[in-house]
């Protein structure tokens, strides 16, 4: 995968290139915002990490730009405020995703594949499946090896969003922001909790676990090979 | 520092407009009331003139010319003091009767100056003298003083010289005055501000007691020291405990650091330490975070962006994402939420508002414990409660549960940053509420209540 990366502190810029090229992608670094949106607008890119607040063009104007200019390349803001006005502000520009500084790169990396990889879902498609786990958009309803399993709305939404980002890596983060609307770390791991509460239901009584814990990064489903 | 600076300020400009103000107020009425009274006075004398002058014509013959002539003679014969004077001549000037200085030309009004001289019985000085011909040719005089009229011009004048004078002179003193008593008590703020400059921070600005405009100054900027005093020392006490609270964690990332350096042993030791040494930082950042997050909250900007929000539903979804974790600490979650409870306000900040005070409760009370939050509307305006039946706060730490970094002397051990209800005072401010801790007989009642400013 090609990733641009826009970000003004060398140290950070440097510490994403080499991660995600050790992950096996290419990656341009712009330091600059003008460099950044050159490069933006003039190469084909996968996906964009751009600092927020660049001296100079800062990342709401590029992106601002590009996608004025037509470039549909997936954006992610990297951001040091924790304002949930900046975060709308950031995704009302164009960006398609935020990250707070300091992150864990497994954390950037997950939010990469999610967003460069998102299957291209036809409005038809009203079924997910994951091995023989199969969910029932329009009726809401899980089944797994014809069995129907009883959810509770957040835990369908949980299995829902695990399911439609089958086979990639979702961290703590995007679960909390996407299931609970959560924007900030609570101290209790709620997510773990439900993690297990949900595997217990789909998971037990059947031969084969579908919930896959990533060390240090967070979940993921799949079938198992 | 001299007492009064004439050389400028306010007093000194208002004193000398007041000044002119009031000389040109006494000099437009004086002027008027002079002028009235001269009128006056000059119409009387002319009143009398002729009045005197009906009754000596009044039963004039001119077949009979001598009769007058005598009456005349007669008035002028008369003891003194006389009021008045009297002459009859002939048109060419000659005397034929009366007092010969009178003046008996021309004909109609005339003053004429009289020299004591000729006269004592009429007051010397000015008089005002009528002629008017008689057939068959004659000219009769009536004169009588005005000079009193002159006299009280001149009394007039002198009182309007006095009181411009009088009202020169009050002004001037009364502007010192205000102007003295003005930089008496400026000067008072003035030596404050100074000594609080010079590092005496307790000092304070002096009232009189006089409850006047400067008293409440002075207790306005008092108030706003005193505001500033107690920012300041939480400050520092802040500051003092970001040193504390910091640098134990801070303490053992380095000491796994160290450990990681010198073990030589495998690569999955490391890795163990390693882990730990990240957790140990996330957990500095998540204080950091914290911090900054207050910091924001209380800057008060982001009020702007306050849209109305359903507190029920943010309540509900959040006792919701709690029930599992609830249930396996063994504590139980109840909830009694009034439906649609409306607030204005940033939802995040209330989610993170209410997850901190589940996660508090959740945190420092033993399993078994029941916890109750509840949303209502009340006359105050809108209530969100959190209490519990744990062991409670003691009295005397209760009122400190919302100070940052403060853990209460039973929660030492237990792991958090200290500012989770901080946050929830914090946000509870930005949107108007009041946030109280009391004991709920057993354990601990939160109570925000966001008075009605706040509500949509």
């Amino acid at each position: 995968m090609k990733v641009l990366v826009i970000e003004d502190d060398r140290e950070t810029g440097t510490y994403i290139k080499t991660g995600l090229e050790e992950a096996g992608h290419v990656v341009d670094l712009a330091t600059t915002g003008t460099d950044g949106l050159f490069l933006a607008a003039g190469e084909t890119f996968d996906v964009i990490v751009a600092d927020r607040r660049l001296p100079g063009l800062d990342g709401l104007s590029i992106v601002k730009t590009i996608r004025g200019a037509g470039v549909k390349t997936p954006v992610i803001f990297l951001t040091t405020m924790t304002g949930v006005g900046d975060r709308v502000e950031g995704l009302e520009a164009g960006a398609d995703d935020y990250l707070i500084k300091p992150f864990a790169f497994t954390e950037l990396q997950a939010r990469i594949h999610a967003l460069t990889r998102r299957p291209p879902m036809s409005a038809a498609e009203t079924v997910l499946r994951v091995a023989d786990l199969e969910m029932d958009l329009i009726a809401r309803k899980v089944h797994r090896a014809g069995r129907t399993i009883d959810l509770q709305p957040r835990e369908f939404r949980l299995l829902e969003f695990l399911m439609r980002n089958a086979g990639k890596t979702v961290t703590r983060t995007m679960l909390l922001e996407s299931v609970w609307d959560f924007h900030f770390d609570p101290r209790t791991n709620i997510v773990e909790t439900h993690i297990s509460r949900l595997r217990g239901k789909i998971e037990r009584g059947f031969d084969m676990e579908l919930i896959e814990t990533v060390r240090g990064a967070g979940y993921c489903i799949r079938a198992p090979y | 520092m001299r007492l009064i600076d004439w050389s400028r300020g306010a007093g000194i400009r208002i004193a000398g407009l007041t000044t002119i103000l009031v000389m040109v107020v006494v000099l437009l009425l004086g002027g008027f009331v002079y002028s009235l009274v001269d009128d006056a006075l000059r119409v009387r004398v002319r009143i009398l003139i002729t009045d005197d002058t009906a009754r000596l014509l009044d039963d004039y013959d001119p077949s009979h010319p001598e009769r007058l002539v005598a009456a005349v003679e007669a008035r002028t014969r008369a003891g003194t003091p006389r009021r008045y004077a009297y002459r009859v001549t002939k048109p060419d000037g000659t005397h034929l009767a009366g007092d010969v200085w009178l003046e008996s030309t021309p004909i109609g009004w005339h003053s004429q100056d009289v020299d004591s001289k000729y006269d004592q019985t009429v007051t010397d000085g000015q008089i005002t003298v009528f002629t008017r011909a008689l057939e068959p040719g004659m000219l009769v005089s009536i004169g009588r003083a005005s000079q009193w009229v002159a006299q009280v011009e001149s009394e007039l004048h002198k009182l309007f010289g006095s009181a411009i004078a009088l009202a020169v002179a009050s002004s001037v003193l009364i502007s010192l005055l205000i102007k003295l008593i003005i930089a008496r008590r400026i000067t008072a703020v003035t030596n404050t501000a100074m000594s609080i400059m010079d590092g005496k921070l307790a000092q304070r600005i002096p009232t009189t007691g006089a409850d006047d405009d400067f008293d409440r100054l002075a207790d306005t900027l008092n108030q706003m020291l005193e505001r500033i005093r107690v920012l300041m020392d939480s400050l520092s006490q802040v500051t003092n405990d970001i040193a504390h609270d910091l640098r134990t964690p801070l303490g053992r990332l380095r000491q796994k650091l160290e450990q990681v350096r010198q073990d030589t042993s495998l690569a999955e030791h490391h890795a163990i330490a390693l882990d730990t040494a990240i957790s140990e930082a996330d957990g500095l950042l998540a204080t950091f975070t914290a911090m900054l997050r207050i910091a924001q909250i209380d800057s008060g900007v982001r009020r702007v962006g306050f849209r109305s929000v359903d507190l029920s539903d943010v309540a509900r979804t959040v006792c919701e994402a709690y029930e599992f974790d609830a249930d396996e600490s063994g504590h139980v979650l109840h909830t009694a939420i009034d439906d649609g409870v409306m607030l204005q306000g940033e939802r995040d900040l209330l989610v993170q508002m209410s997850v901190n005070l589940v996660e508090n409760a959740l945190t420092h009370t033993p399993p078994g414990t029941t916890i109750r939050v509840g949303v209502h509307r009340s006359q105050a305006g809108v209530e969100l409660t959190a209490d519990d039946d744990g062991p409670g706060v003691p009295a005397d730490e209760i009122d400190k549960l919302f100070r940052r970094f403060y853990r209460a002397e039973a929660s030492r051990t237990t792991p958090g940053t200290g500012l989770g209800l901080s946050l929830v005072a914090a946000v509870a401010r930005l949107h108007g509420g009041t946030i109280t801790a009391a004991d709920n007989a057993p354990g601990l009642r939160i109570k925000i209540v966001f008075s009605d400013v706040a509500l949509s």
